[in-house]
């Protein structure tokens, strides 16, 4: 079961709809939250993360560049993709750099596999 | 529709066009958690001096604006539109009971560009993945107490087309309805009918 997880998003509003859903999930779960990627890579240089949930579209750093960076220094870090971006290039990139991709908008049934394996 | 394509190519065009749509209502039906009715998409070649007529005859402002400009196989400019008294209610209902009408307030910029962004990229994320081609496209604005001549009404006129596809959402049980508005640019319209082409020819 993962204990700790970074939840990285530009946006507030939607840190906001996936914890609730990560709540609902794991109740006991720690969320530490990022909004780009230079400060989710000191958080997780800072923390044990067990898992991480990035958006792909923000500013500055994009979420597989950030991934790519996670996976250089955390090679077994659990990452997904979360994000509107539905477009199959996106996924198989996912898929080509070893990371999960959830399509927006977060739920139990989306998330659960990914936080609950 | 443009000269340039035929009844078949016209009607892939428009069955793309509503898979796009639907996938756009699901991802905002999943979000809000009730029914989104669309209307049937109305897709027009307009010229570019048209635009801010044609959107002002359909929106009346005050409106809530969620604008993304994209690009790459094609490009333009795409707009989620509100009237102004309907973009609250729908944050109410994205964020929960739990928060205050003041957070409400605040949120409302940061709650409306992820419906623009949920909304829109589902729209084009569904063209792309029809056509086979990748569309990028730039973070979301936010605009209040505008109209649609503000977003669509600045490009000079001239003569070139421009598709433009607008369609009405509603949420049912909140009676809140917005407008979904895309704009292919003149410099991509042949990139599009050729990608139109090709698909019918994939198909047949």
């Amino acid at each position: 079961m993962t204990g700790t997880i970074l939840l990285v998003d530009d946006s507030k509003v939607s840190r906001m709809m996936v914890k609730r859903v990560i709540a609902e999930i794991i109740p006991e779960a720690t969320i530490i939250e990022a909004a780009e990627g230079e400060e989710a890579l000191a958080k997780l240089a800072e923390n044990h993360i067990d898992a991480a949930i990035l958006d792909f579209h923000m500013p500055g750093m994009d979420g597989m560049m950030l991934a790519e960076k996670m996976k250089g220094t955390n090679p077994s870090l659990r990452i997904t993709m979360l994000t509107a971006n539905i477009q199959k290039e996106i996924a198989s990139r996912a898929e080509a750099l070893g990371i999960g991709y959830i399509a927006k908008p977060a739920d139990k049934e989306k998330l659960g596999p990914f936080l609950k394996p | 529709m443009s000269p340039k394509i035929s009844e078949i190519e016209h009607d892939a065009l428009t069955e793309i066009i509503n898979m796009a749509v639907g996938r756009s209502a699901g991802a905002l039906n999943e979000m809000v958690g009730q029914e989104v009715t669309l209307s049937v998409p109305r897709i027009k070649i307009l010229g570019e001096s048209e635009i801010a007529t044609e959107a002002e005859n359909m929106l009346a402002p005050p409106l809530t604006l969620v604008q993304q400009d994209f690009g790459g196989a094609i490009s333009g400019l795409s707009c989620l539109a509100f009237p102004e008294g309907n973009s609250l209610e729908l944050v109410r209902l994205i964020l929960g009971e739990e928060i205050s009408p003041n957070e409400i307030v605040d949120l409302e910029q940061e709650a409306l560009q992820e419906v623009g962004n949920l909304v829109i990229n589902s729209f084009l994320g569904t063209l792309a993945n029809e056509f086979g081609v990748s569309i990028s496209s730039d973070l979301p604005s936010f605009r209040k107490k505008a109209s649609i001549e503000n977003v669509f009404g600045k490009s000079e006129e001239g003569k070139g087309i421009i598709l433009f596809i607008h369609v009405d959402f509603t949420l049912k049980q909140e009676n809140i309805s917005g407008y979904l508005i895309l704009t292919v640019s003149v410099a991509t319209m042949s990139a599009l009918v050729e990608l139109v082409k090709k698909y019918v020819a994939l198909m047949t």
